[in-house]
Parts: C-alpha cells; sequence; structure tokens
C-alpha cells in the first residue's frame, strides 16, 4: 500500500487528463512565494518604467531644471503632424522586414541542408552558429572596417573581381546605408533561424519520408507536405521574435551608421534615443516610445492571429 | 562540465565584486596644510594623457600629505551628460573638464567658481590671445590646452606635380584637382553626421567672411557667406575619397595616415600617428596654416579648459591642484603626451619645449612649434557669436549657448551631406539649415 | 541517372556548405589575422592574407593604454550575476506557473510573457531618469540589475517552455512514493532541466555581455566600464583610434562567448526543439 507524503497534500496538476491530485493549501501558497521574486523585479525594472513612459509622454520636460509639465497629446500631435515620424517608421518597416525575409529564407535552407548526414556535420553546425554569439559592437566594429573604403577587404575584392571600378562606402552611401545594415544583420541573425528549424527538423519522424516516397513524392512534394506543417510553427514563432527585436533593435544601426547619412537608417529606435539624449526632448521621446509600444502589441496580435489560423490547418 | 562553468562563473562574480567597491576614506592631514579630497574629472582618456595625469596626482599627493586626489575618468560621449547631471543635481563638483562653450554656458548660469584669483597668481599676461575665458569680467575657467586646426600638405606629392603649397580657396581647389590621380586622392574633408563635419563647415563659413549666428544669437545660415562654404565644400569633396560620407575624425587621422590622400585638416595629433604608423611619409609633409578667402586670414583655434563647480567643498585645495596641474613643467608633460595636438595655453610653458629631452620632439620641433604659435592666432565662433564681420573678425566674447544645439541635432553636418551626396543646390540647403536651426532653437526654448 | 543526381547533389552540398562557412567565419578571421599586423601594415598592405610580420603590438597598445582588462572583468561580472540571478527566478517561477494553479497564475504568466515584447529601448528613458533622481547612476550593481532585468522576460519564456516539456508524471510517481516535493523537484526535475538551463544561461549570459543601450546611458566612469561600451567607444565618430588596437579588443571581447559556445553548442540546438514551440 503506498503511502502518501505526509507533509504536503498531493498536487492537483493538469496533466493530459491522466491523473489528478488535489491541491494542496500549501503548495498555493508556495507557488505564490515562488513567483514573487521574480514579480518583484518585473515590476520594477519593466512596468514601472513603462507606466513612467506613459506618463513622460504626457509632459514637456526640460531636462536640465526637470520641471515637467502636462501637456495631454501634445507630443502625440506634434509627432504624428510632422514627418520624421512616419519617415522613421517606414524604415523601420523596410529595416525589419528587410532583414526578416531573407533571413527566414536562408536559415531555413540552412537547416534543410544541415538535416541532412554528411561528414563532419556537427562541426559545421557549431560553425555556422558562430556570428549569432559574437557581440554587436564586435559586428559592427569588423564589418565597418572590412567595408572600409581605403584600407577594407571587401571593396578590395569586389574591385578584384570587377564588379567595382571604385571603392564604395555603402555606410554612407544615402542609397545603400540600408542595405548595408540589412546585410550585417542578416549575417549576425540567420543562425537564430537556423537553430531553431533545425531542432524541429530533427525530430520529425524519418519514417513519413520514407512512406512518402514509396508512395512516389519528389523532394519538393515531401517538402511541402511533411516538412513544411512541422516546422511551420516554429518558423511564425521564431519570425515573431525575430521582428520584434529587430523592430527595437538599437545599437546595430548606430554603431554601423548612426542614423545617418542624412538619416538614411534612422529607424523609431534611433529616434527615440536621439530625441531622448541628444535633443534632451524627454516627452517627446517618450511619445515615440509609447507609439512603438502599441505598434509592437498590434504586430503580435495580428501575428497570434496568423499562427492560429496556420494550427488549425495542421 | 557544468561544475566547471559554474564554478567559472562564482569566480568571476567575486573577483567582479571585488571590482566594483566604492572609494576608500581620506585621512586628515595633522598640520594646517592642503587637507582634505577633491574630484578630478578628466574626460582626456588617451593612453598617455591618463598616463601622466595619474603621475602629477600622485606628485601632488606626495607633496602635500593628508590630501587625495580622486582622479576620475568620463565616457567618451557622455562627460557632458555626466557634468551636467552633477551640476544641476547640486553634488559637490570640484575640478571638472569642460570645452568652452559649456563653461561659458555654466558661468552664465551661475554654477561655476570665479577663479580670478587663479589667474592673476598664475599671471594675466602668461595666456596666448583668445585662451582665458571670461564672463562678466571674471574668469571662470581655467584653459589647459589649445585645440587648433591646421592643414597638412604631403609637400613631395606637390613638388612632383609643380605646385606651391595652397594658400588661399582658390589654389587649394586648383591644387587637389591636379594631385588626385591613380589611387590618391588630392585631399580628405569628413562628411559624417557628427562633430568634425560641423567643425570643419564652421570654420569655412567663418572664413567665408559668416557667421553660423549673429551678435544677437540669431541663426545667420541663409546668407552668402554661407552658400560659397557649402560651395567649396562640394567642390572640394570631389577630391576625397568615397567613403567621406561616413568619416569623422578618426578616419580623416587614418586617411592622411595612410599616405593616400594628399592634404588634410586636423589637429596636431597627425604628427605622432604619422611617426608610428607610416614612417615613410614623416618627412615628406608640411604643417602649414588653412587657405585664406579673399585676404581674411581666419584661423580656427579653440581650448579645452578646467573649471571647478561653485558647490565645490574644498576650493582651496582645488585651486591648488588646478594650478599644479596647469602650469611649468607639469603643464608640459601634458601637452607632451600628444606632441602637437594639445598646444600649451601658456607662453611660459611653451617655451619649456624648446629644451624638453624627448627625441621625438626634438625631431619634430618644428611642426610642433608651429602648431604652438598657430594656437595663439585663432578664432571661435562658438564664444564670440557673430563675431567675423566680412573682411575682419572681432573676439568679442559672446557666447552661444545655441551652439550646442547645431551640433546636437547636426544642423551643419546634414547640410554638409545634402550638399555633397546628394547634390542639392547650396543655395537651398542654406535656406533649410537657416528654417531648421530656428525652428529648433524655438522648440527649445 | 539516379547515380549522377546523388553525386550532383553530395557536390552541390559540400560546395554549398563550404561556401556558408566561409561567410560565417570571415569576418571573425580576418579580423583576428589583421590585428596581428603591426598598424602600419594594415596601411602599407592591408589586403595581405596573412602578416608579413607577425606582432603582439596591437595586444600590448590594447592593454597596455586603457584598462581593459578592467572592462573585461566589469562585463564578465555583470554577465554572469545577470544570467545566474535571471536564471533563478526564472526557474522558481516557472516551476510555480507551470505546476500550481494559485489565483492569478495564469494571468501572471501570461502578463510576464507579454514583457518579452517590451523593447529595451522603451524602458532605457524612464529608467535613466529614476536612476538618475536617485543619484545612483554609475553603479555597477544597479547597471547588472538592469541588464538582468532586460534578460528576465526572456529567460522565464524559454524556461517555462521546457517545463512544459518535462512531464509531471514523474514527480507525482516520486511523490507517491514518498518524497517530498522538493526531493521530487531535486531528483526528477533537475536532471532534465540541466540542458534547458545551460541553452538559456548561454543565451542570457550573451545578451547581457552584449548589452550597449544601458551602458552608454547609466555608467559613465572608467572604472565602471564595461567592454561593449569600450569597445564602441573605440570607432564612435568623434574618436581617433588606430584599426589594429580595434580588432585586437573585438578579439578579446568574443573569446568568453566563444568559449561558452564550445561547452554548450549542441545544449542550444536540442534546447529550440523542445522549447521554441509551445510558444
Amino acid at each position: 500500500m503506498r503511502q502518501t507524503s505526509s507533509s504536503n497534500q498531493s498536487a492537483s496538476i493538469i496533466t493530459n487528463g491522466k491523473r489528478k491530485v488535489a491541491l494542496g493549501a500549501s503548495d498555493r501558497k508556495l507557488g505564490m512565494i515562488m513567483v514573487t521574486p521574480i514579480l518583484i523585479f518585473m515590476l520594477a525594472l519593466v512596468g514601472f518604467p513603462l507606466v513612467n513612459l506613459l506618463v513622460l509622454s504626457t509632459q514637456k520636460v526640460n531636462f536640465l531644471t526637470k520641471e515637467s509639465a502636462f501637456i495631454g497629446l501634445g507630443n502625440f500631435a506634434n509627432i504624428l503632424r510632422g514627418t520624421f515620424f512616419w519617415e522613421s517608421l517606414w524604415k523601420t518597416i523596410v529595416w525589419t522586414i528587410g532583414s526578416l525575409i531573407p533571413s527566414s529564407i536562408l536559415g531555413t535552407l540552412i537547416a534543410l541542408i544541415l538535416n541532412k548526414e554528411f561528414k563532419g556535420r556537427s562541426f559545421v553546425r557549431a560553425f555556422l552558429i558562430f556570428p549569432y554569439l559574437v557581440p554587436t559592437v564586435v559586428v559592427a566594429a569588423i564589418f565597418k572596417y572590412m567595408f572600409n573604403d581605403l584600407i577594407g577587404i571587401i571593396n578590395h575584392l569586389l574591385i578584384k573581381i570587377g564588379l567595382l571600378t571604385n571603392p564604395i562606402n555603402i555606410f554612407g552611401s544615402p542609397q545603400w546605408a540600408m542595405l548595408g545594415v540589412i546585410v550585417v544583420s542578416i549575417w549576425k541573425f540567420t543562425p537564430m533561424i537556423m537553430i531553431a528549424v533545425l531542432g524541429k527538423l530533427q525530430t520529425i519522424p524519418s519514417q513519413l519520408y520514407d512512406a512518402a516516397k514509396i508512395d512516389g513524392c519528389n523532394g519538393w512534394q515531401s517538402f511541402w507536405h511533411i516538412t513544411y506543417p512541422f516546422i511551420a510553427s516554429v518558423l511564425m514563432v521564431v519570425m515573431l521574435i525575430r521582428s520584434i527585436w529587430l523592430f527595437n533593435k538599437w545599437d546595430m544601426i548606430f554603431l554601423l551608421t548612426g542614423g545617418g547619412p542624412l538619416d538614411k537608417t534612422a529607424t523609431l529606435p534611433l529616434l527615440l534615443y536621439n530625441e531622448a539624449f541628444c535633443s534632451y526632448n524627454l516627452g517627446r521621446a517618450s511619445a515615440v516610445g509609447v507609439i512603438m509600444f502599441l505598434l509592437l502589441i498590434l504586430l503580435s496580435k495580428g501575428y497570434f492571429k496568423l499562427y492560429e489560423k496556420a494550427q488549425e490547418r495542421v | 562540465m557544468k561544475k566547471i562553468l559554474i564554478g567559472f562563473l562564482l569566480i568571476a562574480f567575486m573577483m567582479g565584486s571585488i571590482f566594483a567597491q566604492g572609494q576608500q576614506a581620506v585621512p586628515e592631514a595633522e598640520t594646517g596644510e592642503l587637507k582634505g579630497s577633491i574630484r578630478f574629472v578628466s574626460g582626456e582618456t588617451d593612453p598617455e594623457q591618463v598616463e601622466v595625469h595619474k603621475e602629477i596626482v600622485a606628485e601632488f599627493e606626495r607633496l602635500h600629505p593628508g590630501v587625495k586626489i580622486n582622479f576620475e575618468l568620463t565616457g567618451f560621449d557622455d562627460r557632458e551628460k555626466k557634468i551636467i547631471a552633477d551640476l544641476y543635481a547640486g553634488v559637490p563638483t570640484d575640478v571638472i573638464q569642460v570645452d568652452s562653450e559649456s563653461a561659458g554656458l555654466y558661468a552664465q548660469e551661475g554654477i561655476l567658481m570665479p577663479l580670478d584669483d587663479l589667474v592673476k597668481d598664475i599671471g594675466e599676461d602668461d595666456f596666448i590671445e583668445g585662451a582665458r575665458l571670461v564672463v562678466n569680467d571674471h574668469d571662470y575657467a581655467m584653459p589647459y590646452s589649445g585645440a587648433n586646426m591646421m592643414m597638412y600638405v604631403r609637400t613631395d606629392l606637390l613638388e612632383a606635380a609643380g605646385l606651391e603649397i595652397p594658400k588661399t580657396w582658390e589654389e587649394l581647389l586648383a591644387a587637389v584637382k591636379v594631385l588626385t590621380k591613380g589611387d590618391t586622392y588630392g585631399i580628405v574633408l569628413p562628411a559624417g553626421q557628427n562633430n568634425a563635419t560641423t567643425l570643419w563647415l564652421q570654420v569655412f563659413i567663418n572664413q567665408a567672411g559668416g557667421n553660423v549666428f549673429n551678435e544677437n544669437l540669431e541663426p545667420t545660415l541663409n546668407t552668402l557667406e554661407v552658400i560659397e562654404a557649402l560651395t567649396f565644400y562640394r567642390d572640394l569633396a570631389k577630391y576625397c575619397p568615397p567613403g567621406i560620407a561616413s568619416y569623422g575624425y578618426g578616419d580623416v587621422v587614418n586617411a592622411f595616415v595612410s599616405g593616400k590622400v594628399a592634404i588634410a585638416f586636423y589637429q596636431g595629433r597627425i604628427i605622432q600617428r604619422v611617426a608610428n604608423d607610416n614612417p615613410e611619409i614623416d618627412k615628406k609633409y608640411e604643417l602649414v596654416a588653412y587657405p585664406t578667402k579673399d585676404g581674411l586670414d581666419l584661423q580656427f583655434a579653440s581650448c579645452v579648459y578646467y573649471a571647478i563647480g561653485k558647490n565645490c567643498e574644498n576650493p582651496e585645495l582645488a585651486k591648488a591642484f588646478l594650478k599644479y596641474l596647469t602650469t611649468e613643467d607639469r603643464a608640459l608633460r601634458v601637452s607632451m603626451s600628444a606632441p602637437g595636438h594639445m598646444p600649451p595655453v601658456l607662453k611660459s610653458v611653451q617655451v619649456l619645449a624648446d629644451t624638453y629631452n624627448n627625441p621625438f620632439v626634438q625631431s619634430h620641433l618644428d611642426k610642433i612649434k608651429f602648431s604652438f604659435q598657430h594656437a595663439s592666432n585663432g578664432f571661435n565662433e562658438a564664444v564670440n557669436a557673430g563675431g567675423v564681420k566680412g573682411d575682419y573678425y572681432v573676439r568679442n566674447g559672446i557666447i552661444n549657448p545655441y551652439y550646442a544645439y547645431v551640433r546636437q541635432y547636426n544642423v551643419l553636418s546634414k547640410m554638409v551631406q545634402k550638399v555633397v551626396l546628394e547634390n542639392q543646390d547650396p543655395a537651398q540647403v542654406a535656406a533649410e539649415g537657416q528654417k531648421e536651426l530656428s525652428d529648433i532653437i524655438a522648440n527649445n526654448k | 541517372m539516379i547515380l549522377y543526381n546523388k553525386k550532383f547533389q553530395a557536390t552541390f552540398l559540400y560546395i554549398g556548405i563550404a561556401i556558408l562557412l566561409f561567410i560565417a567565419l570571415f569576418p571573425l578571421l580576418w579580423a583576428t589575422i589583421c590585428s596581428f599586423k603591426p598598424n602600419s601594415e594594415l596601411f602599407s598592405d592591408p589586403f595581405r592574407l596573412l602578416p608579413k610580420k607577425f606582432s603582439i603590438q596591437n595586444y600590448v597598445n590594447l592593454f597596455r593604454g586603457s584598462d581593459f582588462i578592467r572592462y573585461f572583468l566589469n562585463s564578465v561580472f555583470i554577465a554572469s550575476f545577470s544570467t545566474i540571478f535571471a536564471l533563478v527566478l526564472a526557474c522558481l517561477a516557472g516551476y510555480s506557473l507551470t505546476r500550481f494553479k494559485f489565483p492569478g497564475s495564469k494571468l501572471l504568466t501570461k502578463l510576464m510573457l507579454d514583457a518579452y515584447m517590451i523593447p529595451p529601448i522603451l524602458l532605457v528613458l524612464p529608467i535613466y531618469l529614476i536612476i538618475v533622481k536617485i543619484g545612483l547612476r554609475d553603479s555597477i550593481f544597479i547597471y547588472a540589475l538592469i541588464v538582468m532585468g532586460n534578460t528576465l522576460p526572456f529567460c522565464l519564456w524559454l524556461v517555462n517552455s521546457y517545463y512544459s516539456g518535462i512531464s509531471v508524471d514523474y514527480e507525482e510517481a516520486a511523490m507517491v512514493d514518498g518524497a517530498t516535493r522538493f526531493m521530487a523537484f531535486y531528483k526528477v526535475v533537475i536532471p532534465q532541466l540541466i540542458p534547458a538551463v545551460v541553452a538559456v544561461g548561454i543565451q542570457a549570459f550573451v545578451l547581457a555581455w552584449n548589452d550597449l543601450l544601458f551602458a552608454q546611458i547609466l555608467i559613465s566612469s572608467d572604472k565602471n566600464r564595461t567592454l561593449a561600451l569600450a569597445i564602441s567607444g573605440m570607432f564612435a565618430q568623434d574618436i581617433v583610434y588606430p584599426w589594429g588596437v580595434i580588432l585586437a579588443a573585438t578579439v578579446v571581447a568574443t573569446l568568453p562567448v566563444l568559449i561558452m559556445f564550445v561547452f554548450g553548442v549542441d545544449k542550444l540546438i536540442g534546447g529550440w526543439s523542445e522549447g521554441g514551440i509551445k510558444g
């Protein structure tokens, strides 16, 4: 006869409808205690500043004297009426989608390749994750060096193989600066998508593929009907995460171009930073922040709707 | 393996905690001499300067037992923010580094301690022209180094092309055309959205006979002189390396040091960099003054200062240390930590360089002394608003607090970019710049 | 016909992999190689594959010229502190949220996971103002806490997924067999949690190691400077630093991350398959 533990009454956890054990009061208390520390920190470091941001966005603040005056939606009106916000929003969208789509396609392709058996596969996998782990400052420094017009290797090689006649400075060119930062971003973040997809690919039972081959499916069909449904969910999640991170990325662009030339790469995070710490226009900067936050909520809500639809398909 | 990792992290944790400890308490001196402690905040973060400052601090402490100088370095871009924050928060501020406009601004707001006695002690005549910072008839900061812009010219390349050293804008333009061939460029100018570009354009505007602001602190960008300056920038840019759109100070230096450009404008730092990184051209260039326009001999020179906060709790010590730091051989050693780049502002100190026992200095003495002499011959509009009057200029001492906006909002550098990168019409760009600057000032009132 | 296809596919595969490896590794390799060239060679002969004259002068200048070791240790401390703290908090909370049903737990979970969406760039301004007001600016502990706060939602999110993947049946079996909850946790959950902890830990460490935004705003004195801040200062627009020294700094800054990676790379891959999908 099994003895139940005397100190705790057994816990109630819903586990696929298998076994239910009653939830004790002490468990409930324990649960709340275990959550308290993280709750405190989250409130202090995330919740409270967020509220503060909201409040700030309705004020006009003098940085030097720290005086603030309530001006309601004045900051928002100012921003939405002017052009610099909308231009910046557009640039942010271009930057986000421009990095996201190639990254996702590339990451998936690489994952598919790495899913095949070949010698040295684990080494290759390990090395391809590299770019993701290298610190952003380091990436920016190295790429700036490589793209330098006088002593950078990329210009040199491109000229040598005849693609260019004169060295160009990609981060200083109004037309190409955005492309330049996108390229660096793709280099750094594709491995993240690759890992996610690869992880999921490895859980697909190979019998499915064997069965498909027997049934006469070719590569493309087995991809579409077997592989794709499995990785779709991972892809959606990881693409959502990446787009949020990209939307909010400040350091990469700041280090590569500083937002220039002529503000051509000034995405919303850079706009916020400039307003806050260069122009000391704290009220307006906060308003930009609030708008960004709302946009992000919209983005993720929309995404989850899509996600649910995709789930239904599977 | 996990254990190793955790062990490593724990050790790192502990080591870090040791480093993160605050400063220690200061023993009181027994004699009636100088005692106590002050903070000394400097933004000179180059290794050579840090070393020399540490030495000087140690010497002073040895001379005055019972005294502690807490030497702090601030971040690169951060100095202003930190100092502003501290000053306005009433945090006791002792010896801090400030640049000319900021010092002027803070002096006007009454948060700096007057240093008249210090200046008199050193001797008012010992200061080179334009170095003292006088607001309402009081000195509010002690200069410790000049910051002057000169022209570096590769005389070997000039000779090969049969050219003389350009002395006017027209001659410069003609020269760079000829000098740009092969993989050599005639000149290098910054065109990034940064302070370097702003400064370079400011100098051209002044040289053309114009001002960014007038004496009433109103922007005057929509003028013929500004258009001329922009046109000049644009014309010169054609003979620059392709990458200037993201160039700042560092890239200008690197470009000249690389040997691939014939002419560059900058302060004295290039002297040492060339000797270290490209000794081949060390004897092949000369330091001269900026070429001028229409006979107006205007050069740029400014200074960097130390100031003492009004709420300093130990002014006697602060002034004593400041005097020690900025005079005699200490000042010389600071200056020589970047030979030519930090010309001394006291004539008595400049003379000491002649006999400074350092082979590098002695072998480059002519260039270094040119820099010294050039430092007392300059004009900085940020502290002399509206001082340029067409064919002459006046150091009127009108400090311009709005000049900071020009830098923060990158007004001038964006104008350069529009003209250089997008080939926009300089007249239109000047008009737009005028509007932008006026709006910024209005919005920030 | 099929044979041709297979062989063609294989070569194609190998070429593709070679290209990918090259693209992924070249930048860092090139930086390393160039860091061992004397700075003058970077100007005179910049495109040589190997240094004409192997030199550690850049590294010497780097360490002699600034407190680089101090910046390095600062970063190590901050990243370690932030990671350990975040992991502990997240593991505690994750266990509670996935095992216990107490009033508000569902809402709490949702809220805390939503916090993941909040970008640091939004928080930096209010946090800066609060810190300045309290006068705690330039404190390395405060900075570490804030960095930790940044990685918390991410850690919680991942850890939660792993917890959901760990079947409760084993725990229940253990408890029915007489173990206390604590023992069940220790003996059953923890062994399964370890790969997750490593994976999350590495990513959290990397996030903390990388941080530039908060460092730029909150750290002002030289003694508290972090690695990211130091390096960004070396090639920021207004500074004059020789490229050789900058590249040497990048190599040094990447080393710890490389080491972590050698330790835990397989965990990283495995982790996403179980963790990431539960969304």
